[in-house]
Parts: C-alpha cells; sequence; structure tokens
C-alpha cells in the first residue's frame, strides 16, 4: 500500500510547470487499481483485528448473561434518522465487527473503536466509561 | 546479638574468606560476564586511552567464600586458607563487604545510594543520581529517563532497576507534592492561623496520635491545631499509575474543562496497539534486519515477539508513544508544534483538541482512549434539530456514513 501511494504522488510532483493537461486515463488507472487493493486490504485487516469473537474476557466483572463489550451490534441496512427518538442510526452491515475506520484501519493494522458522539448520552458515556 | 556492632560489617568476616589464587581474575570475568556486547568495565580498560601502558583495568580482585557460620566448607579449604593466613599480606577483608546499620540509608541527596544497589549497571560507582553541585544539576526523573534511553541497553533489560526508580519517583510525588485546599470563604482565617502554628506542636499532636492518646487529654493549643485541620483537606499528589481513584478525578475534572471550552467531543477513539505484532516494535527493540519498506517484513516467532516485548518494556512504551504520535501527527493532520491542525486537516477532517489517557489492559497491554474534537463539529442538539429541519442536509450526513 504504501508503495503505490509514493508512485502516485511521485507522479503529481513530476508535473512540469507549464501547465500541461495531465495524463488522465493513467491517473485514474492507477487510483482504481489503489481503491482495489485498498478494498482487499480493507476485508482482510478487518477479519483479522476488527472481527469480535465470543471470548472469555467478555463476560468479567459479572456480566455472566451478556457481552460486556454490548457485542453483537444490532445491523442497521442503510443509516437515517429517526423523528420520534431524535436519535441517529448509523450503517451496520455486520453486527460483530467493531467500529472502524478505513483508513485508520489499513494504514496501522491494529484493533481499534471509533464512535462517532451523537448523543448527550454518549457523550457523558464517553467521558466517563473508560476514563 | 549484643557482640555485633550497631554499624559496619560483620566482625570475623575476614576469617571465613578464602582466597583462590589459582583463577586468573581476567577469565573468570570474562566467563562470569560472557554476553553479546562487551561489559561496560572493560571500556575503562579501551587501549585507546592508555597507548603503550599496561591497560588499566579496575576490578574486584579478591575471590573467595565467606561463611559465616562455618559448616558449609570442606576442611581443606579451612586449613589452606589458614595456612595463607600466615603469609602477611595487605587488607583481608573481601572487596564487596555487606554493612549493616542502625539507621535507614537514606533515600533523599544520597549520591550512593543507586550504584551501591546496583553495581552491575554502575561499574565504577559514579554518575549517579542528584550528585551535588554537579556543574548542571539534572533532575532525578530526567537522569532515570536518559539512562532508560542509552545506547547501551543494560538498563532497560535489568530485571529491577525500572521499578525500583519508577518506586522512588512515585514516592517522592507523594511526598513532595501533597498540599492542602480551603474553602474559599475561610482561606484567609485558616491560612494565617495555619502559618502561626508552631511545628513542634504539630510534631508533639504527630507523637501523640500515634501513639493512641485521646483527644481530650491533647492541651489546648494541640487541640486548636488539630481542629484547623479538620477545614483543610489533604490533597494528594496526582500519581499516575499508583492511586488510579485520584488520578481518575483528576482526569475527569479535566475533560470536564475541556468540554467546558470546546462543548461535547465529536468523536471517541479507542486506539488498541499490539506491541508483539509490529514491525516496528521489532526495529525498536533493536532487529536491525526487519525492513519496513516491505508491505509484509519478515518477523520473528510470535513467541520470539513476546519475549521480546517481556525484555524491553521502554521499547513498547516507545513504539505506543511513536503510533500514537504518528497517527495524530500524519493522519489526523495534528501540528504538535504549534499544537492545532494543520491547514489541510487529515483524515477525520480538522481536529480543535484532543484529550488522551493510556491504561494498561489486565495483559500488561497499553493501548489509549481519546477524545477528540473537529474544528467546525456541530452539537448533537444542533445536529438533532439540522436533521429535522433540513432534508439536505441529513441527505449530506448519511452520503458520508454510508460510504465504506
Amino acid at each position: 500500500m504504501p508503495l503505490m501511494l509514493t508512485s502516485l504522488s511521485n507522479l503529481v510532483l513530476s508535473v512540469p510547470l507549464r501547465p500541461q493537461p495531465p495524463p488522465l486515463d493513467a491517473t485514474l488507472e492507477m487510483l482504481n487499481e489503489w481503491e482495489s487493493v485498498f478494498c482487499t486490504q480493507i476485508k482482510m485487516c478487518g477479519e483479522v483485528l476488527q472481527r469480535h469473537g465470543r471470548r472469555k474476557v467478555c463476560h468479567k466483572y459479572g456480566n455472566d448473561d451478556r457481552c460486556r463489550f454490548l457485542f453483537p451490534h444490532e445491523i442497521v441496512e442503510a443509516s437515517y434518522f429517526d423523528l420520534e427518538t431524535n436519535s441517529i442510526f448509523l450503517l451496520v452491515r455486520d453486527g460483530t465487527v467493531n467500529y472502524f475506520n478505513p483508513y485508520l484501519l489499513v494504514f496501522c493494522r491494529h484493533n481499534h473503536d471509533i464512535k462517532c458522539i451523537l448523543s448527550g448520552k454518549a457523550a457523558k458515556a464517553a467521558m466517563f466509561l473508560y476514563h | 546479638m549484643d557482640l555485633y556492632p550497631n554499624d559496619g560489617y560483620l566482625p570475623g568476616i575476614e576469617e571465613g574468606v578464602i582466597h583462590d589464587r589459582q583463577s586468573d581474575v581476567e577469565d573468570v570475568f570474562k566467563e562470569e560476564t560472557a554476553g553479546m556486547s562487551e561489559h561496560p568495565a572493560e571500556l575503562l580498560g579501551s587501549p585507546s586511552e592508555t597507548p603503550e601502558s599496561e591497560p588499566l583495568v579496575v576490578m574486584l580482585e579478591k575471590m573467595g567464600v565467606a561463611d559465616p557460620k562455618c559448616d558449609r566448607m570442606p576442611g581443606r579449604l579451612f586449613t589452606a586458607a589458614a595456612l595463607r593466613n600466615l603469609v602477611p599480606g595487605g587488607s583481608e577483608l573481601p572487596d564487596l563487604v555487606l554493612h549493616r546499620g542502625s539507621t535507614a540509608v537514606p533515600e533523599y541527596g544520597n549520591p550512593d545510594l543507586v550504584p551501591g544497589m546496583y553495581p552491575t549497571l554502575f561499574p565504577t560507582g559514579t554518575s549517579s543520581f542528584e550528585i551535588p553541585n554537579r556543574t548542571c544539576a539534572i533532575s532525578f526523573k530526567k537522569q532515570a529517563g536518559y539512562y532508560l534511553d542509552l545506547a547501551d541497553r543494560s538498563f532497560r533489560y535489568h530485571h529491577s532497576f525500572l521499578f525500583v526508580v519508577l518506586n522512588i519517583i512515585q514516592r517522592r510525588a507523594s511526598h513532595l507534592q501533597t498540599h492542602f485546599t480551603v474553602q474559599r470563604s475561610k482561606f484567609e482565617t485558616v491560612a494565617t492561623k495555619l502559618v502561626a502554628v508552631k511545628s513542634n506542636v504539630l510534631q508533639s499532636v504527630v507523637d501523640h496520635l500515634e501513639n493512641e492518646g485521646k483527644y481530650n487529654s491533647l492541651t489546648g493549643e494541640q487541640k486548636a491545631a488539630l481542629d484547623l485541620l479538620k477545614h483543610v483537606n489533604t490533597i494528594a499528589a496526582r500519581i499516575p499509575g499508583s492511586q488510579a481513584g485520584k488520578f481518575k478525578v483528576f482526569m475527569r475534572n479535566e475533560i470536564r474543562s475541556y468540554c467546558g471550552f470546546f462543548g461535547l467531543p465529536h468523536l471517541y477513539i479507542t486506539l488498541n496497539l499490539s506491541a508483539a505484532h509490529s514491525p516496528i516494535f521489532q526495529l525498536l527493540f533493536g532487529d536491525e534486519t526487519i525492513d519496513l519498506s516491505k508491505r509484509f517484513p519478515v518477523l520473528v516467532s510470535a513467541r520470539e515477539r513476546a519475549l521480546r516485548l517481556a525484555k524491553d518494556p521502554v521499547a513498547g512504551a516507545d513504539f505506543f508513544n511513536f503510533c500514537i504520535t504518528s497517527i495524530f501527527r500524519y493522519l489526523f493532520g495534528w501540528d504538535y508544534d504549534k499544537r492545532e491542525s494543520t491547514p489541510s486537516g487529515g483524515i477525520i477532517g480538522k481536529v480543535e483538541a484532543f484529550y488522551g489517557s493510556s491504561e494498561f489492559t489486565e495483559r500488561g497491554i497499553l493501548h489509549g482512549h481519546f477524545l477528540t474534537w473537529l474544528l467546525g463539529g456541530l452539537n448533537p442538539a444542533e445536529v438533532h434539530d439540522k436533521m429535522c429541519d433540513d432534508d439536505d442536509f441529513q441527505k449530506r450526513f448519511f452520503l458520508h456514513s454510508s460510504k465504506t
């Protein structure tokens, strides 16, 4: 992945000073290839690092009847806003995968969790649960 | 027991020492200290410093066994030792004698303390901590950090140096950074009274309470001093790691202040780094064969990687620090020097502020939690209002959240 990035930036840098149309097709092709490699990497890293299997640690501290990390997440087919409860639900395709950012996942290659704080309750939880 | 002096070494120890005159000092030294790299003591005799003369070797030359009870040595060794003792020689004391004393070894202002505890790390007994009148004064903490960052990793690999030094630093934090708080309304009266209390009165109160004396048997002056302390809260220093509870309260207050200033945070990020599997850690450990320009660098076995992490916890912490700063600098576009986002920002937009805390899992793996504020980010209530009123906003909002 980093190799692709370098070649791309070299190409951008080597554009001559006098304005000339860049070789669009070549750039586009490279971008498409980059995109496809990136998608494969997301899947690979996601399976290894972000998928949550049922483990003993889930039921520590008296959480006997449920996973303390609240897995599996509820599937959300498409992101939506619920007017009645005044809350936002973001897309969840797979209930056993930790919330992640694709760039963070592929470039850093470690497990992480990223959450949008979209309600006052979520903010309080984030401020006091872990800290 | 009365026969033993209060201070000094055990009497008669020199009689239990048997001198070994057969083994060669240098050979034994080499055998005992065999390792991958040169022993620090060998550098002392470096030929470049003492050309054309005998290499200057500073070594402990008297070897032997001491057995105060005299029941584990074969008789012929004793006879041999006794015969040798007939031959006059210099001091018959061994080179290393464990002294005993009636008072504890002082922890403050005692440059001999750490080299005394770790003769293998300080083979010449110099370069200690807190040497008085050092040309350039250096704090205990800073010097400890410096020793752990030396190219020679003896200090990192030592099984207890790290822990003892951290313990000293934490104890000092609790000794020297404890302070009092008092209600603002009572500050003036309490402060003047507190300053007026004589230290010998306080000492007598302390003695009295330590000996489980009753409150009523205190004198008026003593009572007044004790009553004064009721208006005052003792605040222990924030000692990371040791008093987790108090430190947590301190962090919560800091987060509250951040929220007061920046509003509610927008993102809550947990970064769960794995040093044991990372090629970057292997390089920090000192494995120069790792080629980081490869997409999949070749690593040693998982067992070996775990052993490396256990051996060099300093490299583990360096790895954590390096990764976190890299993520914020290069992926999130944070300029550490200017303490603000770079003009172009990063993969989550422009960061306005972030607050992080590092924790150990119960397995001893470092991980970090970060609250992040984004420039131009909205409060959840504002987001909800816009969702209700503005269909276009809703569309744009979900456009980004459904892209994977």
